[in-house]
């Protein structure tokens, strides 16, 4: 038997053993769902969670964080967005898994707590996408675009160094611009697309928001730079393409996490979600004169070369 | 209450309603054409700021002045835009079209003022034209559906200004053309009012005009049935059908008043007939009777200078006096019968109307004082203009009527002039005349008071002769009476020039003047007469030859006559006329004649006037024969 079909039978008995003891689920989990806010997304993904939940996982979810010490006690906690899981993680007894909050945000909330004793188990399942496959993404749709351009400020959530030195890895070329207040946005913009193939985007309020995307998408656009968004939000907007995580991706991933602790005791190490989608825009690709391929062989692409997106 | 026509009536009743509502409904679809006209101006003018927002966008964002200035430069090009500005958010211009810097300037102080406190755009009305202040907002795409969308912060602002003056010119053209239109219609539905007027109103005019014509008596009018309406037809045929009944009693009535004027002719004619026949008959009467009484004057004046015995005169002395009375009646009637005949005519000339005055003093102070009446005669010295011996006779008759009515009291003559007039006013404080009685007076043989005919009273024939006398003199006489009082005769005579009075000697003058024994020649087919007047003749110290005929004189006289008194009617159908030619051819024409006759028939009198001799009329009165002697006398004395 060779190594590759032993794999295959341990995964076929880790799953049997995972389900079959189907006594563990009839149980009476608790599941609070905080939400951070009332916005319709947040809904809809409580929507979705629900749905990919089992039926045996009761869950309430609590639309008003401020709400959450007043709460009966549930077996696991999950915050959903950062203001619910800045409170979740400092007011919870029992364990908290948070999702739908980037790395970078998690990281400093996880910072503030440590110290405090006998903290209960906190997990993470973050919300963007890690550094690798962004640019796993960008190189497989834009393999000729070598100079990645990337604007940021202050409150942008970002490793620059961790950044630069998978950029280095992978021969490609990080030009960025940081950005000291709103006004100086657009002549930064303007200077950083004078140097770069391509704009990459990150998570930073101030630099990318509903009212100044449109203006970027067509300083880019007329400089004749793509721009790479972190949404599909971003795609619809103009963004050439992006790489992120599906609302159903993130309920799965929510779901097996759930799933660990209950046969563990314990969530699973804080991750990146482990599924993706690739979205594409070749109209917006077509007027600035570039080829791209499918996003099935984008995804494929990415996963040929990283092994699982990582 | 002023009227007014059928037309006026009509034009009311039909086009004031019809204007009102025209002006009305023009106005209502005018305002409400303008509005949408202005409305769309607002629209026209917030969709062009709008986009113009929306395009510089990504200018303003990029700070892309060279873009900026496109955009503006391409907004500016669009029709009634006068004027285009992009602003940032702190205000700074960006970029303009159609400013100056000072209008811009004052163009941004108009608008922050307007734009105070408003985030959104701003449309006001300024400098002639449509402002329009539109902010420019980011569009926004959906980025972060787990996030509250962001405040939208204005990025700047544009602002479009829009000329009004295209809009104004079609209100303007849209106006006039309404106008015009609306004018035109009113004169076309003017024209039809004016049109169906004229064909109710010509056929009433039609009408109007034959009944006036009716009116004025034109019966044979009638009128043409032309109307085409029913009720009018009606009164024509009404007018027609009245026409002709009037026009059968006219002729009924005609015919009645033919018959009564004819029968009023006949009786004219009748009247006429017995008129003449009257006069006729006076005139042969008075001619018949002058003769006799011209005899009786003659004896009687004769007989009164030979009488010594004052029993007897007083006997001629009545003689005398019912001669004179009688003398009197006669040369009335014969006056009147002169007047009438038109043989008197007047002979006007200048004279001092003092001077008449005087005569007729001295002849009236002696009879009125002896009735006991004051008689006074007051006036300026004035020079008339009229015939002295006519109004001296009209004065007379007044004067004598005066003082024949005036019983206790006064006589007043009193003249003045008034402008180119002289009033002359006869006055007596006698019985008066009743109003009745006033319009009679100047009828022949009327006597006031008088119903006895005491021939001391006179005759009535006065103021008839005055009527007379004035009407010949062409001057107006008036009475004025209250009964118990007295009256007042006045009459109005020319005033007069003194430079043109005449330098004949007064005739008072010429009475003064004896005259001296003459040879006079008297023929006269009567023999009484003969010897009458011979008689009278020789006792004023005159010689007589007194002869029946014409050849009996030219035998006679021996030598040439001093004066020949002849009878106008001789014997064998000669007239004295022819007597006083025959001398005249014998002893020259120099001889002064006198012609006497009783005749007063119309044609005698006239051929005795064209004859040229002085004329008297039987029976002759002894003053006036012998005044006519004194100027023969002094005829003959004057050298040949």
């Amino acid at each position: 038997m060779s190594f590759s079909k032993l794999k295959k039978a341990a995964v076929v008995v880790w799953w049997l053993l995972v389900l079959a003891p189907n006594s563990c689920w009839s149980g009476d989990l608790r599941l609070l769902v905080v939400l951070s806010d009332t916005l319709p997304a947040y809904q809809s993904f409580a929507n979705t969670l629900k749905q990919s939940l089992p039926e045996s996982v009761q869950a309430i979810v609590l639309e008003n964080p401020d709400e959450i010490s007043e709460q009966p006690l549930a077996d696991i906690v999950v915050s959903v967005g950062m203001k619910a899981s800045s409170l979740a993680v400092s007011q919870s007894k029992v364990p908290v898994l948070v999702v739908m909050v980037p790395r970078t945000s998690y990281e400093e909330l996880i910072e503030q707590k440590s110290g405090k004793d006998h903290a209960p188990s906190i997990s993470a399942i973050y919300l963007d996408q890690p550094w690798e496959r962004q640019l796993n993404f960008i190189q497989a749709i834009l393999p000729t675009h070598f100079r990645i351009g990337i604007l940021y400020s202050d409150r942008s959530l970002i490793n620059m160094t961790f950044l630069r030195k998978e950029a280095s890895k992978r021969d490609v070329k990080l030009i960025t611009k940081r950005v000291l207040s709103e006004d100086e946005l657009y002549s930064a913009l303007d200077e950083l697309l004078a140097s770069s193939d391509i704009l990459l985007a990150v998570p930073d309020n101030m630099i990318y928001n509903s009212n100044n995307i449109r203006n970027i998408l067509l300083s880019c656009y007329r400089s004749g730079i793509p721009f790479v968004g972190l949404s599909q939000s971003y795609v619809n907007a103009g963004a050439i393409g992006a790489v992120f995580s599906s609302q159903r991706q993130l309920a799965d991933q929510i779901t097996e996490s759930i799933r660990f602790f209950v046969q563990s005791g314990k969530f699973p190490q804080p991750n990146y979600s482990r599924d993706f989608t690739v979205s594409l825009k070749p109209e917006v690709a077509r007027s600035m004169g570039i080829k791209l391929p499918t996003a099935d062989a984008v995804k494929g692409n990415m996963y040929d070369v990283n092994g699982g997106g990582q | 209450m002023k009227q007014y026509g059928i037309r006026l009536f009509i034009a009311c009743i039909t086009l004031v309603p019809l204007i009102v509502i025209t002006v009305c409904l023009e106005a209502f679809f005018l305002h409400n054409y303008f509005s949408e006209l202005d409305l769309h101006s607002v629209e026209r003018g917030r969709l062009i700021a709008s986009q113009f927002a929306a395009s510089s966008e990504y200018g303003v964002v990029s700070n892309n002045l060279q873009y900026l200035e496109d955009i503006t430069r391409n907004v500016f090009k669009e029709s009634d835009v006068s004027g285009a500005v992009i602003l940032n958010s702190e205000s700074v211009i960006l970029s303009a079209s159609g400013y100056t810097s000072g209008s811009i300037d004052k163009l941004l102080a108009d608008l922050r003022y307007a734009t105070t406190g408003k985030s959104s755009g701003v449309t006001r009305y300024g400098n002639g034209g449509l402002q329009i202040l539109q902010p420019i907002l980011p569009e926004t795409v959906a980025l972060n559906e787990f996030e509250a969308v962001p405040a939208i912060k204005p990025i700047g602002a544009v602002i479009v200004e829009l000329s009004l003056a295209r809009t104004e010119k079609l209100k303007s053209e849209i106006l006039w053309y309404t106008i015009a239109t609306t004018m035109g219609f009113l004169a076309f539905i003017s024209l039809i009012v004016f049109l169906v007027s004229r064909s109710i109103t010509y056929p009433i005019t039609k009408l109007s005009n034959v009944i006036q014509k009716i009116a004025h008596g034109n019966l044979e009018t009638r009128i043409d049935s032309t109307s085409h309406m029913s009720e009018l037809e009606v009164l024509s045929q009404g007018i027609n059908h009245m026409a002709e009944q009037l026009q059968e009693e006219r002729a009924v009535l005609q015919q009645k008043v033919d018959m009564a004027t004819s029968d009023l002719r006949n009786s004219k004619e009748k009247a006429e007939r017995a008129n003449k026949a009257k006069s006729q008959f006076l005139a042969a009467a008075s001619h018949d009777l002058r003769q006799p009484l011209h005899a009786l004057g003659l004896f009687a004046s004769a007989l009164n200078e030979r009488i010594k015995f004052p029993e007897v005169r007083h006997l001629v002395d009545n003689i005398n006096k019912s001669v004179a009375a009688l003398e009197e009646l006669f040369n009335s009637l014969l006056d009147i019968s002169r007047l009438d005949a038109g043989v008197i005519q007047p002979k006007f000339q200048h004279f001092r109307i003092k001077e008449l005055m005087g005569r007729l003093s001295t002849e009236f102070e002696a009879p009125a004082h002896l009735k006991g009446l004051d008689i006074q005669f007051e006036g300026a010295d004035i020079v008339a203009y009229s015939d002295p011996v006519l109004l001296e006779t009209i004065l007379r008759n007044l004067i004598s009527n005066a003082i024949r009515y005036t019983r206790i009291g006064e006589v007043k003559v009193a003249w003045l002039s008034e402008g180119t007039q002289i009033c002359i006013q006869v006055r007596d404080t006698g019985m008066g005349i009743s109003e009745e009685d006033r319009e009679h007076i100047f009828q022949e043989f009327l006597q006031l008071n008088n119903p006895d005919r005491d021939r001391t009273k006179g005759f009535g024939l006065g103021l008839a002769i005055v009527r007379r006398l004035c009407s010949l003199l062409k001057s107006t006489i008036f009475v004025q009476s209250a009964v118990g009082t007295g009256s007042v005769f006045q009459l109005n005579i020319r005033l007069g020039d003194e430079t043109q009075i005449s330098n004949n000697r007064s005739l008072l003058a010429q009475h003064l003047q004896n005259e001296p024994g003459m040879l006079i020649l008297v023929i006269d087919d009567d023999y009484s007469v003969q010897e009458a007047m011979t008689a009278l003749l020789k006792t004023w110290g005159h010689e007589v030859i007194a002869v029946g005929s014409i050849e009996e004189a030219l035998k006679a006289i021996k030598r040439s006559p001093d004066a020949i008194i002849a009878d106008y009617r001789l014997k064998k159908g000669r007239t004295g006329i022819e007597a006083v030619q025959s001398i005249h051819q014998i002893w020259g024409g120099e001889i002064p004649a006198l012609i006497v006759t009783g005749d007063s028939t119309l044609d005698l009198l006239q051929e005795a006037q064209s004859s040229g001799y002085p004329f008297m009329h039987k029976p002759v009165n002894a003053a006036k024969l012998r005044a006519f002697l004194r100027s023969s006398s002094r005829h003959r004395s004057l050298p040949s």
